[in-house]
């Protein structure tokens, strides 16, 4: 009884071809998907931070976080989402933040648009989507 | 045989549904499947002007996984560390003298290998160069089944 248990398959490829033909294996375990959401951070002298969700697992899990973000060029929100954590080099050694992390409890935001550099709107909206997984990151 | 395989709907939802949400697997579709979850330390360098140091895993698995790399950072951010996903950098606002702390914690698959780098360093413009600041990080790390190119 050494190899056992269930595996799909892609289309136009055999289930002995390999993991990366695959569609499922139950040899290993899959993402399960505790919770997803939505929401807006409004800024605050072009920073920004909330608890995005409380997951209460006691244990920090795997998430992702996308958020829409502000332009350098012209201090408007653009519509379209970046995955979190990623950082933006805007000069004078100044940077963007756009943050999400986890603790054992909540799943946090913290965004730091250093607008004042290019005169963003201090008082943006930005809005983001979430996933937190019940699988724990270690 | 146009339409076979496993169905497994959500509570409240059909078997008949034709959205893919409405279900917790459903086999014409791929999923993400934990393969292989491990950790790996970096400690960074310390003296004039330091590079990032790197370290890695041999997955072996001869095709580039998706991956999730989640890491504590080492310069309190917002008043603690952050256990963050990579890729990250962060720099410290100027102190009296211009001076600054920054780090890096970037990560990449091959593949072959799941690498992970990490430079944390303290810059003073007076002297024109950043000093290491040593530190070990540890990047936790989840290896998925499903490659990164579909094919």
């Amino acid at each position: 009884m050494g190899d056992y248990g269930i595996k799909i398959a892609k289309s136009g490829y055999n289930y002995i071809d390999g993991d990366r033909r695959l569609i499922y294996n139950s040899k290993y375990p899959l993402l399960k998907i505790k919770d997803v959401g939505s929401g807006t951070l409004t800024l605050s002298s072009h920073a920004g931070s909330k608890t995005v969700y409380t997951h209460s697992l006691g244990y920090t899990p795997m998430f992702y976080l996308w958020i829409s973000y502000l332009d350098t060029s012209s201090g408007s929100e653009v519509n379209k989402y970046r995955m979190c954590s990623w950082s933006e080099y805007l000069g004078v050694q100044v940077s963007s933040y756009y943050d999400a992390w986890t603790t054992t409890t909540t799943l946090e935001l913290s965004v730091y648009t250093g607008g004042y550099l290019y005169g963003g709107s201090p008082t943006a909206t930005l809005d983001y989507i979430y996933v937190v997984f019940y699988d724990p990151i270690n | 045989m146009a339409d076979y395989g496993i169905k497994i709907a959500k509570a409240t939802k059909d078997i008949t549904s034709s959205t893919p949400s409405d279900y917790h697997f459903w086999s014409k579709y791929r999923n993400k499947s934990i393969k292989y979850p491990l950790s790996l330390n970096v400690t960074t360098n310390t003296g004039s002007n330091p590079t990032a140091v790197t370290n890695s895993y041999n997955h072996a698995f001869g095709y580039i996984p998706q991956y999730m790399v989640f890491v504590t950072s080492a310069i309190n951010h917002g008043g603690a560390p952050r256990y963050i996903n990579c890729d990250y950098s962060y720099t410290t606002s100027y102190g009296k003298d211009g001076d600054n702390r920054e780090e890096y914690l970037t990560a990449y698959a091959t593949s072959s290998h799941i690498y992970v780098s990490a430079l944390y360093d303290y810059y003073t413009p007076q002297a024109g160069n950043a000093t290491g600041l040593a530190h070990t990080y540890t990047f936790d790390i989840v290896l998925f089944m499903e490659e990164v190119e579909t094919s």
